[in-house]
């Protein structure tokens, strides 16, 4: 039959997701007939219904009801009033965010009134695990939960941002500061080297989907998985931890509008000091002087110099954000729903910058007695307005040009055209904003539809359908105005890449509490995802005229033509499954499974296998806790699990042949074939073991909650890319070779330090990290870097952070010529900068590099503040990191710029020369590029941020019908950050989610201002 | 009862899932790249599969060639020096006689020539399976096979003898120690000898190997040892083809565009017309500050090389040779600026009018004719002293560049001509990439090094193995001395 059905589905690429959806199908039928026929008798159901108030009598809305022992229920509606179907025997379980967890038996009644009594800490609070939910009481793994009223006010455009210093052990920096731009998190360090380090997403359910599209006024929760108890159950996915985010959802009672907005204006936070034009003149001068030549300005032309042009006031602004949001939502007691539109339009502190987006969310949930259905539907479109970026020399983006542009040119020459410098290979920053246009477009929707039916009330059977397409667009068309425009004669490309994924999932879901004493959960199921990538381009140049833009290819000149096209495909199937066990609600054991099959490795390697097992205590319910009446909780748990990585490339292990190159005979070019990869039919999965324990602790009636983990992982076969003798004919092939180990200690203390009319808390969260490289196979060490043609600037080497940096150790300035003849460095000159000979051989060159920094911060930090009193609410935000180390790029265009005519950092004035002999700077004359990369530009990078400061007003007892409620704020964000990093930023990194870590000329970070208003109806 | 059913569904559910399981939804289906089982087949596999080859070595793939070789051939020598700009780190070493085995350049060259020669070695052990035109077969093979040794030839002329690996079959476990001299020598020997019979002596395509190229290596090989009569033979088989001339216009415009494809030309890296990327990028980096191009928009870079001095001291006023320097300018400013002490740029490599940015297209020399000429000119020489046929060689060298003809009165000695020759070759073959070897071979690459000043020492008339290679290979010895 399957096959038959197949014939009418003939897309190709589909029969394995088809295959499974039938599959499913058919099991899910299945069960709904025996459902059918062994439906257990109904005779004694009965409708119940009530009302859920708290201790001064407000009815409760959101509270979850359900039928102990089952997954069936219910919440309450906007008048705490809920209703259901249950027996006389059966118990009801009321649960809410904030409040004991209450329980009562039915009875013989049809209406319940239920107080429930509030919980400070809200232990009983439930969290999203990995398929499944658990109370935070019986969790046995390491988690962390940010909810929505833990998320900082004011500007936040992205998931990770809301994570920023607000859960231990997650390290977040910003890839790209830019309006829209990425972010890259670690969850407690960095296991791989080549393999990816960035942690699963998964949105309501939806593994891998994309989290840029997400509109983050849409999140209720977020979940991060860190220990292995926890994301084993994402086996191929779970080393680098699991976020798991859930969206709002509607409750049962009348529609609620709300609108959430805000408007602000952004500033750049920290500006570089550059020379002015009168300090370019004189520093050029000075250095022409001090090599005998004659100076480049003469007395006449140096007085007529004037202030000359700021570059970073050319190029920076003042620049407007606005986000608007609009959510509606409500339900009866069986179908709920959530709408929300939104539209962000926030542009960037640098010229010609921006991004829109505009989303949508749909959430609908439908629960009947025996059946529940969902759907969780986003979609988004994105638009973000660039400027040309990084680069160097003729091809330096806005940012680098403005860094180092002439001051003495003005933005226009006399004829009104954008100034250039004819000695110096860089195009006109204001130039380069305003006459090229990038602009990057995603349009991307991604959701999930889910089904359960209860077979019998601790039984369900669980099928979950997702997808998450995106479609992305990048124009860029380069009129003839600038240098590089003008090389090409008007240059236009266009890039279009389609990815989708495609998830079916089956689960089954037993619950049950067999006597007083134990309590059962299990999952099992299989799930089958599917990743398909496609993209083509093309290009032209030579046109006749900048009118058309991208629009108009073809008005190109032919001969500069350009086209190219890709498609890939990858899959996952696993089976999972996971147990919890609770004995006399003390001891608790969760064992969980996955085999994860992924079609990126070998033939014979492509299953791994991943278990993990925890154990929990509750010590606070031991009876010799009895007396202790300030321990309110007091749970340990640890943890040991194994987890994997598969966040390589498509193809891998194969051998293939490709395009490699084109020959040119009688100039013409014919296209080369050749193996392009050597192939590793073993390749297989890069593991990682940790073990985690810890401890949860809330003291004084839950007045003071928190957390403490120590963990420790280990990674191992580790998807390398391996060099290899290049007399094979490749450089590199993939293995499983090496280790690494990450450990550390992580705590989290919340604190209500007063709780009655004035209300403040306080909560702090740090970690300790430990990363080391533990194992390379036979190679001594690996160099890696690639950046401004300086190479090999960070080593992976046994006992040492990935990629720490790597490079020479100076000793301060050349005093004397005798000085530099008792040297090592026999051709510098005095006033040139000593270098320590590391090895004491005499001579120096690269085997005195030595270990110069860690990329990875020893300690990380989040400590919140909060004050209420009479609607006013006031927050203060601080956030940092110490130890870590940035390679600063930016500053090597100082120390070494490509031409002594570059502008520089003003820091160069104090330099040295025979008649201010400073240990502390160089003479700047000819200086040895080919120690770039030395102590002076890996800079301690340790910050502490005041991140967010925040004023709220609440409107009490509003006298207007319409509206229900109304606060306005008033946030500063990024207001000051405290550190000895000299560049714009200590908290980025360049090459985005690499574990290579520089900084080199990135956006800078922006201080915001922002008024917000929020209105309920 | 209930633990029954529930187990039942379960099983079912594990039963289905294991009876109806797509079996091939792990198979990883590629589509942009092709499998080693769907190439090996036809005629176009295997010219696709040369083509790669020739890809390595010719500027379209490789389009700093003419910089890096100019880096470790030229500043190393009395020719030429680079100033400013990102590449400084990496040509200020080699100017100073610092090099340290890490050096980008020497890992770069490394791996293309390897990367070259695995690639012959697959045409070598692959295209002889495949069902094609017999002729045309033994052609491919042939021309790869002249690209391997060529290939080889680059590494055992900055290296010393090499890893010598004649197969497609290697692995990532393979770690294999460098060949012997010997066996060095018969691998040149023996390849450029056979190839010379079986190469053809000029190809339809210019570009494509031919067995003057393969004579022209093996002449360039025995003079490099110092096998002097055989190194005069194999130059005179060149001769005696009669497929290669001099150029007879002015001198400097050999380099032209227009003039590429001229039968003094024997083996060069051609680089395509109308390129969009890629390109020879020398021009840029010789233009200096502020020059107006001919043809622009054309890009200068900040890194320029400059030709010393003392080097155009060699030549004499009325060479034609000079006009390949560029000596003054007016600036786009509209100044008349005069290059001074070691500022003068080579641009041999006329302004390609089709050229932009930092991309045209002209061929860079491997091997030209004059060098044969002047090859056979020293090997004579160095066979019997001063001589007419040398002399008479040479000056038809110089006869094409408008100089007047010397004879053998002018030479006094065996080292006299030895040295004008070497000293007409610098005159002759600047910016091409020559002058190391020439160096290398008469002595004196250390003794001007270390009369310019420079901490030379002998051993470094071979470039250290890249480090990152013996590190990865433990079989493989490091030259003496670094």
């Amino acid at each position: 039959m399957l096959h038959k059905l197949k014939k009418y589905f003939p897309e190709e690429g589909n029969k394995c997701l088809l295959h499974y959806f039938f599959l499913s199908i058919m099991i899910l039928l299945f069960t709904g007939t025996m459902y059918s026929s062994s439906k257990p008798g109904t005779s004694s159901q009965q409708n119940i219904s009530g009302i859920v108030k708290d201790a001064d009598g407000i009815p409760i809305l959101g509270v979850t009801v359900l039928i102990k022992g089952t997954n069936r229920g219910t919440t309450t509606n906007f008048d705490g009033a809920f209703s259901l179907v249950a027996s006389p025997t059966d118990t009801l379980v009321f649960s809410f965010i904030g409040f004991e967890t209450f329980e009562e038996l039915v009875g013989n009644r049809d209406f319940l009134e239920v107080s429930m009594v509030s919980n400070v800490e809200g232990l009983d609070q439930v969290l999203v695990v990995g398929y499944g939910t658990v109370k935070k009481s019986d969790l046995t793994g390491s988690v962390s939960s940010v909810t929505s009223k833990d998320f900082e006010e004011g500007v936040q455009t992205s998931t990770p941002q809301l994570l920023q210093g607000k859960a231990a052990g997650v390290s977040i920096t910003q890839a790209d500061s830019r309006p829209g731009g990425g972010f890259s998190i670690r969850i407690r360090g960095a296991g791989s080297i080549t393999a990816g380090n960035e942690p699963l997403y998964v949105i309501d359910g939806l593994p891998g989907a994309s989290i840029n599209a997400l509109n983050p006024g849409d999140i209720e929760s977020i979940e991060i998985l860190k220990d292995a108890s926890a994301t084993a159950i994402y086996g191929s996915r779970g080393a680098n931890g699991v976020i798991l985010v859930t969206t709002k959802k509607g409750v049962a009672g009348e529609l609620r509008v709300n609108y959430d907005g805000y408007y602000g204006v952004q500033e750049v936070a920290n500006r570089l000091d550059l020379l002015t034009a009168q300090e370019y003149v004189s520093f050029l001068n000075g250095i022409q002087e001090d090599q005998g030549l004659d100076p480049l300005f003469t007395p006449d032309q140096a007085a007529l110099v004037g202030s000359g042009t700021d570059w970073q006031e050319e190029i920076f602004r003042t620049a407007p954000v606005q986000n608007h949001q609009i959510s509606i939502s409500g339900g009866s007691e069986k179908t709920n729903y959530y709408v929300s539109l939104n539209r962000l339009d926030q542009e960037g502190v640098v010229i010609s910058t921006g991004f829109k987006r505009t989303s949508g969310r749909v959430n609908i949930v439908h629960s009947t007695d025996n059946f529940n259905f969902g759907l969780n539907l986003n979609t988004s479109l994105t638009e973000s307005d660039l400027v040309p970026s990084g680069g160097i020399n003729g091809a330096a983006g806005v940012i680098p040009a403005a860094l180092q542009f002439d001051p003495l040119l003005s933005v226009r020459n006399a004829e009104g055209d954008y100034s250039l410098n004819q000695n110096v290979d860089l195009d006109n920053p204001v130039a380069q904003a305003e006459t090229i246009f990038p602009v990057q477009e995603t349009n991307q929707t991604f959701g999930s539809i889910y089904g359960e039916y209860f077979i019998l009330d601790e039984f369900s059977a669980k099928i979950n359908l997702g997808t998450d397409r995106s479609i992305s667009r990048f124009d860029n068309y380069l009129t003839r105005i600038t240098r590089r425009g003008q090389n090409t004669n008007g240059s236009a490309n266009i890039f279009e890449n389609e990815d989708f994924s495609n998830l079916i999932e089956l689960t089954f879901n037993y619950n049950n509490e067999i006597g007083a004493d134990h309590q059962i959960n299990a999952v099992i199921g299989y799930t089958f995802q599917e990743f398909k990538g496609r993209g083509f381009n093309a290009g032209s140049q030579n046109f006749p005229t900048d009118a058309f833009l991208t629009n108009n290819l073809e008005a190109g000149a032919q001969s500069g033509y350009t086209v190219g096209s890709y498609k890939v495909e990858n899959q996952l199937l696993s089976y999972l499954g996971r147990l919890n066990y609770t004995f006399k609600d003390k001891y608790l054991i969760t064992g969980s499974f996955r085999a994860d099959g992924s079609s990126r490795f070998g033939e014979d390697k492509k299953y791994g296998y991943f278990p993990s097992l925890a154990l929990g205590w509750k010590i606070d319910k031991e009876s010799f806790m009895e007396g202790l009446n300030d321990i309110s909780i007091l749970k340990l748990r640890s943890s040991y699990g194994i987890t994997g990585n598969q966040a390589i490339g498509n193809y891998n292990s194969l051998v293939l042949l490709g395009t490699a190159g084109e020959a040119v005979f009688n100039d013409q070019q014919f296209v080369g074939i050749a193996p392009i990869q050597l192939g590793n039919p073993d390749l297989k999965w890069e593991t990682t073991k940790q073990f985690n324990i810890g401890l949860d602790y809330g003291f004084f009636k839950s007045r003071i909650t928190g957390s403490m983990d120590y963990f420790y992982k280990e990674t191992s076969d580790l998807l390398l890319n391996l060099p290899i003798p290049s007399t094979s004919g490749f450089l590199n092939s993939l293995q499983n070779v090496g280790d690494t180990k990450n450990s550390g200690f992580e705590m989290s203390i919340n604190s209500k330090n007063f709780v009655d009319d004035f209300k403040w808390s306080t909560s702090l969260n740090f970690a300790f990290l430990h990363n080391e490289v533990t194992n390379l196979g036979d190679l001594p060490f690996i160099l890696q870097g690639d950046t401004r043609f300086l190479f090999d600037y960070t080593i992976l080497r046994e006992g040492e952070p990935i990629n720490a940096y790597f490079g020479y150790k100076t000793e301060g300035v050349f005093q004397s010529q005798e000085e530099v003849d008792a040297s090592a460095q026999p051709n510098a000159n005095p006033g040139d900068l000593k270098f320590v000979d590391d090895n004491g051989d005499g001579v120096l060159n690269a085997t005195d590099r030595v270990i110069l920094g860690d990329p990875f911060a020893d300690f990380t930090f989040g400590l919140s503040n909060n004050f209420e009193y009479k609607g006013f609410n006031l927050s203060v935000f601080l956030q940092g990191s110490m130890g870590n180390d940035l390679l600063n790029f930016t500053r090597v265009d100082s120390e070494n710029p490509f031409s002594d005519l570059r502008n520089r950092q003003s820091y160069v004035l104090d330099r040295w020369t025979p008649d201010n002999p400073t240990d502390r700077n160089p003479s700047f004359i000819n200086q040895d590029v080919s120690r770039a990369i030395n102590d002076r530009v890996v800079e301690d990078a340790s910050y502490l941020r005041l991140q967010n400061l925040s004023l709220n007003y609440t409107f009490p007892n509003l006298k207007v019908r319409a509206i229900k409620n109304l606060s306005i704020s008033a946030t500063g964000q990024n207001l000051f950050t405290i550190t000895d990093y000299s560049g714009f930023n200590p908290d980025v990194n360049t090459l985005g989610t690499s574990n290579l870590r520089i900084d080199y000329n990135s956006y800078p970070l922006a201080r915001i201002y922002t008024f917000g208003i929020k209105i309920g109806l | 009862m209930k633990t029954k059913r529930i187990l039942r569904y379960i099983s079912s559910f594990m039963l289905i899932g294991v009876l109806i399981s797509c079996g091939d939804a792990l198979e990883e289906e590629v589509f942009s790249s092709l499998g080693p089982s769907n190439f090996y087949n036809s005629a176009d596999d295997a010219e696709a599969l040369l083509n790669g080859v020739y890809a390595i070595s010719q500027g379209d793939d490789f389009f700093n060639l003419v910089k890096d070789y100019l880096t470790l051939d030229e500043m190393t020598t009395d020719i030429m020096i680079a100033r400013r700009g990102a590449i400084n780190a990496h040509t200020q070493p080699m100017e100073d006689f610092v090099w340290s085995a890490n050096h980008p350049y020497l890992q770069d060259f490394w791996n293309r020539f390897y990367i070259a020669i695995y690639r012959a070695n697959i045409v070598i052990d692959e295209v002889p399976k495949i069902d094609m035109n017999e002729d045309r077969k033994e052609q491919i093979v042939a021309e790869a096979r002249f690209l391997r040794a060529f290939n080889y030839y680059q590494l055992y002329n900055f290296f010393g003898p090499v890893p010598l690996v004649l197969t497609s079959n290697t692995s990532v476990k393979d770690r294999p120690a460098r060949a012997t001299e010997q066996e060095m020598r018969s691998f040149f020997e023996q390849e450029f000898s056979e190839l010379g019979d079986s190469l053809p002596p000029a190809q339809s395509e210019y570009g494509r190997a031919t067995s003057g190229a393969a004579l022209g290596y093996l002449t360039k090989f025995y003079l490099n040892t110092k096998q002097w009569p055989l190194a005069a033979e194999a130059a005179m088989d060149v001769i005696d083809s009669g497929v290669h001339f001099l150029f007879q216009g002015e001198r400097s415009e050999l380099f032209a565009l227009e003039n590429e494809g001229h039968s003094e030309f024997i083996f060069v890296a051609p680089f395509p017309e109308n390129v969009q990327e890629g390109g020879n990028n020398y021009i840029s980096f010789a233009a200096p500050p502020g020059y107006q191009f001919q043809f622009p928009p054309k890009r200068i870079f900040s890194a320029h090389l400059k030709i010393r001095s003392e080097f155009l001291e060699l030549f004499s006023a009325e060479d034609e040779r000079l006009n390949a320097f560029l000596f003054e300018y007016v600036d786009q400013a509209g100044d008349l600026i005069t290059l001074g002490e070691d500022d003068v740029r080579s641009f041999k490599y006329k302004e390609d009018p089709n050229g932009i940015a930092q991309f045209s297209g002209n061929d860079f020399p491997y091997l030209r004719y004059a060098d044969i000429l002047l090859s056979r000119a020293e090997a004579l020489n160095e066979i019997e002293g001063p001589n007419e046929e040398s002399i008479n060689l040479m000056n038809q060298v110089r006869q094409v560049a408008g100089l007047e003809n010397l004879t053998l009165n002018d030479f006094s000695s065996k080292e006299r001509l030895r040295n004008f020759i070497l000293d007409e070759r610098g005159r002759e073959f600047h910016t091409e990439a020559l002058r190391r070897q020439d160096l290398i071979r008469h002595g004196k690459f250390i003794e001007y090094a270390l009369d310019r000043g420079k901490p030379a020492a002998p051993y470094q008339v071979v470039f250290p193995i890249p480090q990152s290679e013996i590190d990865k290979n433990s079989n493989l010895e490091q030259n003496e001395g670094y």
